[in-house]
């Protein structure tokens, strides 16, 4: 019993986060513009699983199955993905200032998309392009890191900033170029993120990419935490340091571009998440990789909710996000004073 | 289980040797030290055993099989590193339990194999009161104790210690030696230790490998080795050496001899 209560905490804060999930889940399915009563949405989704019919007007069912459902699935998954990543970032670079965006993949992504709706206007290539940008400003931040023989995490970091401010530099000249009646706006707007374009046929691809990878990472996060005892060590272990951070970087890229072709550049989820999990969980990634992505999504689906109820037009993520997370993070900061470790 | 490394030479840009024409030859229940100042490549030659780093000229041999570099680290080498904090709140049973990584899948749990494993190695290192305290509460030579224990959970038959006694003080540097003597000399594990410190060298070690500044290395005898012109020679100080065969054994009863203090005065040379 002693090494059962060693080797696993009190599973009861999962309980109450997966619970969270769910309700989160189902009342941002049923508030927005025409609201619908969360047992009838409940029923609603369980008669896609259990055939039959209900009470409900089918313009009810096309609100939550057709509108409500691709956008707020699509802010689950974001919201997993954002926060295994983000927990993961910190972990391996040893750094609380980390979220996804500082091997320079957000900013890549976000070019990629700006670029393609320059030329070819809102479409799929805006999410081919998301992840081509994406792989390559990893690519790039790798090259650079390479060539200068090192492999430290400093090195890598320091890489990832410079390559995220190339692609903030590139974003602005496509802006610069982008035609101020038409484009410009639609590339600024995407760029603060947002749900309001997607559909089953953007993001049936995309969620079970999110979530697959998402549920990969998770499951290797034992293998994580051994990324912070130091390479020499690792590698005694029995497991390659280098090889194992390459597949955790590659698969973060995948996570990151996927969301940043949806949903545009939505920054701080990624960041904070991890910061209010470790609060409540502790450093250890066993735990702290499910909390950073249970919280993630319960975040992003709230703050998604609120962003289209609050006001005739959406609210972007990226102001919202910020305007919400900060406010909660330094409340939280300020009761927990400060005293949780990376 | 024997290791030797054959006129080892190590490089990091191929220019500048770090050492050179380095030989050792360890058996199975032996403890090998090894001797130099700061700076002489010490760490260096461990990373490679660990095969961070892989020799620039020479073999390096285990059962007389030339080593063949793997992707995953050499697994005949457990590592115990200098006592460091751990960033993740690790308690001394997950810690340990980090040492069976080589055996669980990358998307596997721990088997109850691997739990028995642990508390096995605990009773055996003396922490099993241990178990449940977090690892950055522990005291520097009970930490330690518990970076022994994850390296023996590795199955390792050598175990490798980069400056085992540098953070300690004097009980625990005594405790740390002593479980590497009954380690060795009664659990048949070989053991590899870097130190700047002679007297632990003269105290446990079988063998000794002398390292300088100029990647000159030197392997024989400990008691051949650790000689005041070679302590000149290497440290450019003056020391004076016990006659220790009037204590011999005296490690094992527990008492901790010290040898005499280096002179002040450093040696013209």
């Amino acid at each position: 019993m002693k090494v059962l209560s060693v080797k696993q905490g009190s599973p009861l804060i999962f309980i109450i986060l997966t619970v969270l999930v769910m309700v989160a889940f189902i009342l941002a399915l049923a508030v927005g513009r025409y609201p619908v009563p969360p047992g009838r949405v409940f029923k609603i989704l369980s008669s896609t699983v259990i055939p039959g019919r209900g009470d409900w007007s089918p313009i009810t069912e096309s609100v939550i199955l057709k509108i409500r459902l691709p956008r707020v699935g699509m802010a689950l998954a974001g919201g997993i993905g954002l926060g295994v990543c983000g927990a993961i970032f910190q972990g391996i670079f040893r750094n609380p200032l980390v979220s996804p965006g500082v091997v320079g993949v957000t900013s890549g992504a976000g070019f990629g998309a700006a670029l393609a709706i320059l030329i070819f206007g809102m479409g799929i290539m805006t999410q081919l392009f998301a992840f081509l940008f994406g792989g390559g400003a990893l690519l790039l931040t790798w090259t650079i890191t390479k060539r200068t023989r090192g492999s430290s995490l400093l090195v890598f970091v320091l890489s990832g900033v410079i390559i995220n401010m190339f692609f903030q530099a590139m974003i602005s000249l496509v802006k610069f170029m982008a035609d101020s009646e038409e484009k410009l706006p639609s590339i600024v707007y995407w760029l603060m993120g947002s749900l309001s374009s997607c559909s089953w046929r953007k993001i049936s691809f995309i969620i079970p990419l999110i979530l697959i990878i998402s549920m990969i990472l998770v499951l290797m996060r034992r293998r994580i935490n051994l990324l912070s005892l130091g390479n020499e060590t690792v590698l005694s272990l029995g497991v390659n340091p280098a090889v194992l951070m390459n597949i955790i970087l590659v698969l973060t890229t995948v996570i990151v571009s996927a969301i940043v072709s949806i949903a545009g550049i939505v920054g701080w989820i990624g960041l904070i998440i991890p910061h209010i999990a470790r609060m409540i969980v502790g450093p250890d990634h066993e735990r702290l990789i499910p909390a950073s992505a249970l919280l993630g999504a319960i975040f992003f689906m709230t703050v998604d909710t609120v962003g289209r109820t609050i006001s005739p037009q959406d609210i972007p993520l990226g102001i919202l996000t910020a305007l919400l997370g900060a406010p909660l993070f330094i409340g939280l900061l300020i009761r927990t004073r400060g005293e949780w470790n990376l | 289980m024997t290791i030797s490394i054959s006129n080892g030479s190590f490089s990091y840009d191929g220019k500048k040797e770090i050492f050179h024409n380095l030989n050792f030859l360890l058996k199975k229940g032996e403890i090998l030290s090894v001797l130099g100042p700061n700076g002489c490549g010490k760490t260096t030659l461990l990373k490679i055993l660990l095969e961070i780093h892989h020799l620039s000229g020479g073999v390096m041999k285990v059962d007389n099989q030339p080593c063949r570099h793997g992707r995953n680290g050499n697994q005949h080498f457990g590592y115990v590193p200098q006592s460091t904090g751990v960033p993740v709140a690790y308690s001394v049973f997950q810690m340990v339990l980090l040492g069976r990584s080589r055996f669980i899948g990358t998307f596997s749990r721990p088997s109850p194999g691997d739990y028995q494993k642990v508390e096995e190695i605990l009773k055996m290192v003396n922490i099993s009161h241990l178990a449940v305290r977090s690892f950055a509460s522990l005291s520097g030579g009970e930490r330690q104790l518990v970076l022994i224990a994850r390296a023996l959970a590795t199955e390792a038959r050598v175990l490798v210690f980069d400056e085992p006694t540098s953070s300690l003080d004097l009980v625990n540097q005594h405790h740390t030696v002593e479980l590497m003597r009954v380690l060795s000399h009664e659990k048949g594990y070989s053991i590899i230790f870097s130190t700047h410190d002679p007297t632990h060298a003269l105290h446990i070690s079988d063998n000794t490998i002398l390292i300088n500044r100029e990647g000159t290395s030197l392997f024989g005898l400990t008691k051949e080795m650790i000689t005041e012109k070679h302590m000149k020679l290497l440290f450019g100080v003056e020391t004076r050496i016990l006659d220790l065969s009037l204590n011999e054994g005296m490690v094992s009863r527990g008492v901790m001899p010290i040898l005499p203090p280096f002179k002040p005065r450093a040696v013209n040379s």
